[in-house]
């Protein structure tokens, strides 16, 4: 685990330092217009449709809440998030209530397509996702894991620090906490507000 | 079974109707008892006028168990057995 999160961190940090570079080289030139970055905090929320089959008629489909820090240069940018999602449901039989948590913390690399206004990215990452489901009739189990996610989305500056970001979020993590091999992947549509720095 | 995303539990549910040969008795408790060859251990007692029971966690294992009335004297009838695979 330690591991992966140093390896994001790096991501981050040499992200960080290719920028500071070009901003070195050019020190003597003049000045370019300022160009749009990606580096941003984004608060989000988002629309969870589960892969795993077995989800759905348990607890359904559900919201996402998340914040998002980005740093980076023109066109490669670090991404790290943290997530929450939690959903009410229904034993199958008996119909008695269960509850699911899921908190993961998710970073990587995005790649900025364009610089326009609208800024379309694509990235991938990796991230460690907490799974927790408790209930009165069996217990608790829960189980964490590291997996992968992919994303793509676009930005868009709607004044000089604020901009509006939808995107789309696949991650797939399978694990086995208790009686089933399960998957807490799946796909997000998602909407932020970034503050643009 | 009843199952949610990830756990799930097995139930067993008996159930049983008065037999007519207790008419008259005063059948105020039903036992049941899960069986280990011949041996058995008791499961749970019900009030007299219950005729449904489930048995939660009840694993996948095949399980025999033996329902006995009870009458108000304490006397236990003989038992109706019915094995769950």
């Amino acid at each position: 685990m330690i591991r992966k999160i140093g390896i994001v961190l790096v991501l981050l940090w040499v992200s960080h330092v290719l920028q500071a570079q070009q901003a070195t080289v050019n020190e003597n030139a003049p000045a370019p217009p300022k160009e749009n970055t990606l580096s941003m905090f984004v608060g989000r929320f988002g629309f969870f449709l589960a892969s795993d089959s077995e989800f759905k008629p348990i607890y359904g489909n559900g919201v996402v809440f998340g914040g998002e820090l980005r740093l980076g240069g023109r066109r490669i940018t670090g991404w790290l998030e943290g997530n929450y999602r939690a959903r009410t449901g229904k034993f199958s039989f008996t119909k008695e209530e269960t509850k699911v948590n899921v908190l993961a913390i998710e970073g990587g690399a995005l790649y900025k397509i364009n610089s326009g206004k609208i800024m379309p990215y694509v990235g991938a990452g990796l991230g460690y996702y907490m799974y927790k489901e408790t209930n009165q009739p069996i217990g608790e189990a829960k189980k964490s894991n590291i997996s992968f996610c992919v994303v793509g989305g676009a930005s868009m500056r709607v004044l000089k620090s604020l901009a509006l970001d939808c995107r789309i979020k696949y991650s797939t993590c399978s694990m086995q906490p208790a009686d089933f091999k399960v998957n807490i992947g799946g796909l997000t549509f998602g909407l932020g507000l970034g503050l643009g720095f | 079974m009843n199952r949610t995303f990830s756990q799930a539990e097995y139930i067993n549910i008996l159930s049983w109707r008065t037999d007519p040969a207790n008419e008259g008795l005063d059948i105020t408790q039903y036992r049941i008892y899960t069986m280990s060859g011949d041996t058995p251990t008791l499961l749970v007692e019900l009030a007299g006028d219950q005729i449904e029971y489930s048995h939660r966690k009840a694993g996948q294992a095949s399980i025999t168990y033996a329902l006995r009335a009870v009458t108000s004297s304490g006397r236990e009838g003989a038992p109706a057995l019915v094995t769950v695979q």
